[in-house]
This record gives C-alpha cells, sequence and structure tokens, in this order.
C-alpha cells in the first residue's frame, strides 16, 4: 500500500514554511496587513484573516498568538523600519508588504536601512529579516474584467536586485517557495521573497512536511535540452517550460533554467548551459529597462562570447504600465508563443 | 500536381551545370514550353522550359551548381504548395522544426547542406564584415577554414556553427592532423615535438599547394637606377631604407596597374581586392612571420622602410599584434642577403601573387651591344594560375622592372616633402 503524494499550493508551502520555522525557533515573528485578523471582531468568530493574497499566514494568529503574529497599520514604513530594528536586535522578522508595487512607501527602510546596516556597523550587526511580498500579473485571458491593473500587477524585483545588501529569492513551485522561504528565516542578512500572485494554481505540487531549504543563489535546471537555453524567472519559469513542450513537438530540444535567486545570480550553472546549447533566450516579467533579462543576457554575452551561435535574446513585458484590460494584460507578458518565436527566430 | 523542373541532361559530356538565372520571379504565371530559366554547361547556354503551365517556384538560385536531373524549381497549379522533398530537408540539428518557415529558408537549407558550390561569400555584408556567430567565428578559426569561403545558413546569412561544421566535414583540415610515424633506425641527436609556429607554417604551406596552381615567372633586371635612387634616399633620410621598401612599393604600383592578380578564389568567386597590403616574409626565431604593411601603394619609401622597420622588429621579438599580420593582399620575400639568385617562392594563401627577390649583384650584361658589369637583381613571381595566365602574370612583372629602370619615376618615389 503506497502513501499518496502529498500536494500544496504554492501559498499553502508557504503556509507551512511560516509555521515549522515559527515552531523551530520562538524569535520567528512575523507582521503585516491583515496578517493575523480582525480586531474587534472576535464576537463574530473572525479571529483569523484572509491571509494576504496567498493566505500565507492564515491560522498563524491560533497557533503562535498576537505577540509574534503582528497586525500593523496600512504603514509599510513604520512597519518595516520595526523590522529593521527588530532584526538588528535579535528577532528574525518575517515582514509582509502585500504587493511590492508598494515597496515605494517602505523604500529608505529596505535599501538604506536593511540592506546597509550590517556594513555601516562595520559586520557587527546581522540583520535576519525576511520581506515577502506578492508580485506579478495573471497573464492570461481567463482572469475575465482584466488584472489588477497598474499599481498592484507590478513586477520591480530588478529595483530590489539592483540593491547590494540584499538578497532576492523568486520561487515558482509549492517545492522551492517552501525551501527557499525557510532558507531566507534562517539567512543572517536581508532577503527578499517574490511570490507570484498566480502560482496559486500552475504550482501546487509535492511538498515534504518536514522543515527542508533549497540554497539560496543556486539555480535549477528544470528540463534538459540541447539546442536552446532558456533563463526563467519564477512563473516565466513555466511559460519556458510549456514553451519547450511547443519547440520538442517541432524537434528543437529547449534546457529551462530556473533562475529561483536574482541576486545572487548563479551565473555559473547559466553559462555553463549555453556553453552547451549555444542560444540564449531569458524570459522575465517585469519591464524591459535596466532588467534582470538584460543583466543575465549581458553576463552570458560577456562570459559565454565564444560559444554563441546567435544573439541572446531577453524577453521582458511592454516598457508600459500593467494595462487593466484583460486581452491586453495577456498581451503585455511574456508567454510561451512569445518564447517559440524568439527561439525560431534564433535558429532560423 | 507539382511539376518538377530539372537539371535537363545535354548528352554524356555534360552532366553538371550551372543555374545562371531564373527568367522570370517566383510567382509569375508560366505556360507549358516557355522558358523560364537558363543553365550554363561546361559547352554552351541552354534555356530550360516550363514542364506545364501554372505558377513558377524557385528552389535553387542563381548560381547554384547543378548535377543532372536535380530539382530546380516547380511549375505549381492553382493553390498548390510546392512539395517538400527529401533535399530540402537540412541535415543540421534543429531541421524539423524549421519545415514550416519559407520556401526562402528551405532554399537557404538546400544550399547549406546539399551544395557545397553554391557556397559563396553571401554572409559579406556592410564594409566587407562578415556576418559569423562568435561560435562559428571560433570554430572556424580552430579548424582552419576561411569564413569568406562559407555560405551563412542562419537568420539574415549569418555564418553558424552547424555551416562550419558542414566545411569541416568537407574540407581537409588544414594543419596536417597527423604525418605518418617513420620507423627511426637512425641515431637519433634530437627530438623536438613538431608543434607551435613549425607546424603552422607547415599547414599554412600545405593549404597553399593542394589548393592553388603556382607557377614562378623569373626576369634578370637591372638595378643600377634602384642601387642609385636608394644612396639618394639613404642620403636625404640619413638613414638606411631596406631594399623591400622599393620592393614593397614597386609591387604594390603595379598591382594597381595589373589588378588580378589583387585577388582571391573565394567560394565560386574570383575577388578582385581594392586594397593594397603588401606582406613581407620576415625570418624570426624558429619560423616565419609575414608582417603586412597596409595601403603600400600610397605610401612613400621612406614611410614604408620605416614600418618594415617597427614590423620586424616587433616580429623577431616576438610580440607582433593581430593587426600586423592580418589583411595582405600579396607579399614579397627576399633571400638576396643570403646569396640567393633565384628561387620558386610559395604562395602565402589566399593570396594569388609573392614576389622573390634574389642578391643584387653586378653582372656583365649586354648594354647595347657591348658588355658591361652592371648591377642585377633576378625577381622571381610565384602566381595562382587559377586566377589568372601566364601573359598577365609577365605583364605585371614587366610592371615592377619597367618601374626599376624609370629615372624619373624612382626620383619622385623617393621626392621627400
Amino acid at each position: 500500500m503506497s502513501t499518496p503524494i502529498r500536494e500544496l499550493s504554492f501559498g499553502q508551502a508557504i503556509n507551512e514554511a511560516l509555521r515549522l520555522e515559527m515552531r523551530r525557533d520562538p524569535t520567528v515573528i512575523v507582521m503585516g496587513e491583515d496578517i493575523a485578523g480582525a480586531a474587534g471582531r472576535e464576537h463574530l468568530g473572525l479571529s483569523d484573516a484572509w491571509g494576504g493574497p496567498m493566505r500565507a499566514t492564515r491560522g498563524l494568529i491560533k497557533e503562535f498568538g498576537a505577540a509574534r503574529v503582528i497586525d500593523t497599520p496600512i504603514a509599510e514604513m513604520g512597519f518595516t523600519g520595526m523590522a529593521v530594528g527588530a532584526a538588528m536586535t535579535g528577532l528574525r522578522p518575517v515582514v509582509e508588504i502585500m504587493f511590492v508595487d508598494l515597496i515605494g512607501v517602505c523604500y529608505d527602510q529596505i535599501i538604506n536601512q536593511a540592506a546597509k546596516m550590517h556594513y555601516m556597523m562595520g559586520g557587527k550587526v546581522e540583520l535576519p529579516m525576511v520581506i515577502r511580498t506578492a508580485y506579478g500579473t495573471r497573464g492570461d485571458k481567463r482572469s475575465y474584467g482584466g488584472g489588477a491593473a497598474a499599481q498592484h500587477s507590478q513586477t520591480l524585483y530588478s529595483v530590489l536586485a539592483h540593491i547590494p545588501g540584499l538578497k532576492v529569492v523568486v520561487p515558482s513551485t509549492a517545492y522551492n517557495a517552501k525551501g527557499l522561504t525557510i532558507a531566507a528565516i534562517r539567512d543572517n542578512g536581508p532577503v527578499v521573497v517574490m511570490e507570484h500572485k498566480f502560482l496559486g494554481t500552475s504550482a501546487k505540487g509535492h511538498v515534504p512536511e518536514e522543515a527542508y531549504t533549497v540554497p539560496i543563489g543556486k539555480c535549477e535546471i528544470v528540463r534538459k535540452g540541447k539546442d536552446v537555453t532558456l533563463v526563467g524567472i519564477g512563473r516565466m519559469t513555466h511559460v519556458c517550460l510549456e514553451a519547450a513542450t511547443t519547440l520538442a513537438a517541432g524537434g528543437i530540444e529547449a534546457e529551462v533554467v530556473d533562475v529561483l535567486t536574482i541576486n545572487p545570480l548563479d551565473e555559473e550553472t547559466i553559462i555553463e548551459s549555453v556553453k552547451r546549447t549555444h542560444r540564449c533566450v531569458v524570459v522575465d516579467e517585469d519591464t524591459p529597462v535596466c532588467s534582470m533579462a538584460r543583466d543575465i543576457a549581458a553576463r552570458v554575452g560577456e562570459a559565454a562570447f565564444d560559444f554563441l551561435d546567435a544573439p541572446v535574446k531577453a524577453i521582458s513585458s511592454a516598457d508600459t504600465p500593467v494595462p487593466f484590460a484583460a486581452v491586453l494584460e495577456a498581451n503585455y507578458t511574456p508567454n510561451a508563443d512569445k518564447v517559440v518565436a524568439a527561439v525560431k527566430e534564433q535558429i532560423g | 500536381m507539382a511539376a518538377p523542373i530539372t537539371m535537363p541532361s545535354f548528352g554524356m559530356y555534360t552532366a553538371d551545370g550551372t543555374l545562371v538565372s531564373w527568367l522570370h520571379p517566383a510567382g509569375t504565371a508560366v505556360k507549358e514550353g516557355q522558358p523560364v530559366l537558363e543553365i550554363e554547361t561546361e559547352k554552351a547556354t541552354h534555356e530550360v522550359p516550363a514542364p506545364a503551365s501554372g505558377k513558377l517556384h524557385h528552389v535553387l538560385s542563381a548560381g547554384a551548381e547543378l548535377k543532372e536531373q536535380m530539382i530546380i524549381g516547380y511549375v505549381l497549379g492553382e493553390g498548390e504548395k510546392a512539395p517538400v522533398t527529401v533535399e530540402t530537408r537540412t541535415p543540421a540539428k534543429s531541421g524539423s522544426a524549421s519545415d514550416t518557415g519559407s520556401s526562402r529558408r528551405k532554399e537557404a537549407q538546400i544550399s547549406s547542406g546539399k551544395s557545397q558550390s553554391l557556397l559563396t561569400s553571401a554572409a559579406t555584408g556592410d564594409g566587407g564584415w562578415i556576418k559569423a556567430s562568435p561560435l562559428a567565428r571560433r570554430l572556424a578559426s580552430e579548424r582552419g577554414i576561411q569564413l569568406t569561403s562559407l555560405r551563412g545558413s542562419g537568420p539574415g546569412g549569418r555564418i553558424v556553427e552547424a555551416d562550419v561544421l558542414a566545411a569541416a566535414g568537407r574540407a581537409p583540415v588544414a594543419v596536417p592532423a597527423g604525418n605518418p610515424v617513420i620507423p627511426i633506425s637512425w641515431r637519433v641527436r634530437e627530438r623536438i615535438p613538431f608543434t607551435g609556429i613549425r607546424r603552422i607554417i607547415a599547414g599554412r604551406l600545405k593549404q597553399s599547394q593542394s589548393a592553388a596552381v603556382s607557377l614562378t615567372l623569373q626576369r634578370e633586371v637591372w638595378a643600377k637606377q634602384l642601387t642609385e635612387a636608394r644612396a639618394e634616399l639613404n642620403h636625404k633620410t640619413g638613414a638606411s631604407v631596406p631594399f623591400d621598401a622599393f620592393f614593397v612599393k614597386f609591387l604594390a604600383l603595379a598591382l594597381r596597374e595589373r589588378p588580378e592578380l589583387n585577388a582571391v578564389i573565394s567560394g565560386d568567386e574570383l575577388v578582385l581586392l581594392d586594397e593594397v597590403n603588401i606582406g613581407f616574409a620576415c625570418s624570426v626565431p624558429g619560423g616565419l612571420s609575414v608582417p603586412v604593411i597596409h595601403g603600400a601603394d600610397k605610401l612613400s619609401i621612406a614611410e614604408i622602410g620605416k614600418r618594415i622597420r617597427e614590423l620586424a622588429e616587433r616580429a623577431r621579438a616576438g610580440q607582433s599584434k593581430a593587426a600586423d599580420l592580418e589583411g595582405g593582399t600579396a607579399t614579397i620575400t627576399n633571400l638576396g642577403g643570403f646569396g640567393v639568385d633565384g628561387f620558386t617562392p610559395v604562395l602565402n594563401p589566399p593570396q594569388s601573387s609573392i614576389l622573390g627577390i634574389g642578391r643584387i649583384l653586378p653582372r656583365p650584361v649586354s648594354d647595347s651591344g657591348i658588355i658591361r658589369v652592371l648591377p642585377t637583381v633576378w625577381l622571381s613571381l610565384t602566381f595562382d594560375h587559377r586566377v589568372t595566365d601566364g601573359v598577365p602574370a609577365a605583364q605585371l612583372l614587366d610592371a615592377i622592372a619597367r618601374q626599376m629602370n624609370d629615372e624619373r619615376h624612382l626620383q619622385s618615389l623617393i621626392e621627400t616633402r
């Protein structure tokens, strides 16, 4: 008799990561908007919150109490700063910024305080804090009535990857979401975990019950191929895999690299792959200017120059705010058709 | 049913031909029997008629080399598509996916995978820059394959990995892969690995001999005016100007006058070059180097002399820059300083001419019937007989000899402003 394989959604996997780490280490706390629940509505039985876009904090208040699961006002600057202070003085706060679009409100706390304090103090303080934040568009035509428009659909991880002192991870599956979240909590520096809003269903998969880590700073080759390397970030890894399936039907074997950590970037795995396949397409949901896609493309161009049989191609979203209309949004983001077309253009 | 247009049989001696041109663009409506293309065989030019009425479809393009019964194109019926034949599939790894590509793409595949004679320097784009991927460049250089000899099958005519590998599969590698091992029964003084510069030189010379059909013309030329002009220039500049500087200039100007041998054979083209860059053979420790004087036809002799000295110094010190050695269109080689009179220089591929210079020595000559002793020099011009014939080569040699005995010309060359 075999045990059925346990499957969790992306959000459930992150929820489990938080729960296991809070059990393991009493210094781990979580804070953010709407993560604990409905103060003053106990009489309605509403002691638990909706749990954020990922439902990742649902149920934590019941197990760990209000001292470790802190509902904050809508004031990112304040509570992110509070987390910086808490991290400097011995706690391991996990802050939830509901959408990455709101990062601008607390950008100073992130880039000047969280990322820099270890260096400003001559290495005498550690900042073991995690910032979890949701990003991305739905990117498909099923979102009738459109997505979340220009202020709640951005990707923006490039502006975080740009900051020395910050680590930025972008999980793509339930499995690596749990493993990277645990690794982020255990890391002694500030780590941003980028959670794609709509990976919920597509990224459902087997997740072991115990705590485990997925290493920060390592890419993963998720499909082997010899004709072209497709480099995917977050949800774009699934777009790359879809494109690879289409390409395979036409006899082109694409290798797919899931970046997983955008800073520090595991250049070696990507470059070794391109040295084998001689072609590279980078797929990134962020806008193109100063983007991860172009950053990776530039590094490949430099390190694998003599191995390239075609120019490295970077596919990004359009260089405009995210449109609201579903059909426009679907065309705004990279999709498998665009990736297939780019590969065919490279192979000619 | 698509009617194939095939290379006809013209009798037992003409199995091969070349597609000169299509008489109508693709898509033109043609009638059965109407001439649609022109073929050139060894003997004559032929027009080939349409096998049926319908729309014309090109498979091969002008310049394609044809074998008997090879499919050149189709006449298509209403709404019909050209069949994808076995020939239209490329052996390259990415082939099957591109079967959905345009017919133009299919043509490119045929030319890269099927027929070597289609290889032209079509990839040479703006300003002579060859469009090739970095990988193709590296592979070509590692395997001694000239990019100019390849036709790119990649997007926009780019030379890609598959093109170089295909060429490598066909052409012998320039550097000998392994010489036969001879059982040595003699006492051995020393065993020296046959590698590095010696091996490169060996490979280049072998390549020269197997590719070109070389022939050497020799001629004794009076050198009295030349030695006097040189003495005068030395006096003016206060430096010792090498004789090589004069011969570089003579050859450069002669090649401007007779451009036939300032040329390379590339694919199925003879490419006449519009710049004259003269290399000079220079003995270096362990081998031979050929630095290049770029635009030698436009430089003064004093200037050429100065450059020769600089380039030779760098070459002997093993510090030549890549640009020092690139781009030569012809070469001179001077063994006069070592007591040699005449010799048979070996072409420096892909060049088509090399001028050998012997020693300048007082020799008895007949001057209007009177025997006098005058300085003369033996010139040995080796040229690629595939490029041109004996008479134009002799005229090139004559163009050099005339300069050496034209006092006014020599005066103008050594004028220092």
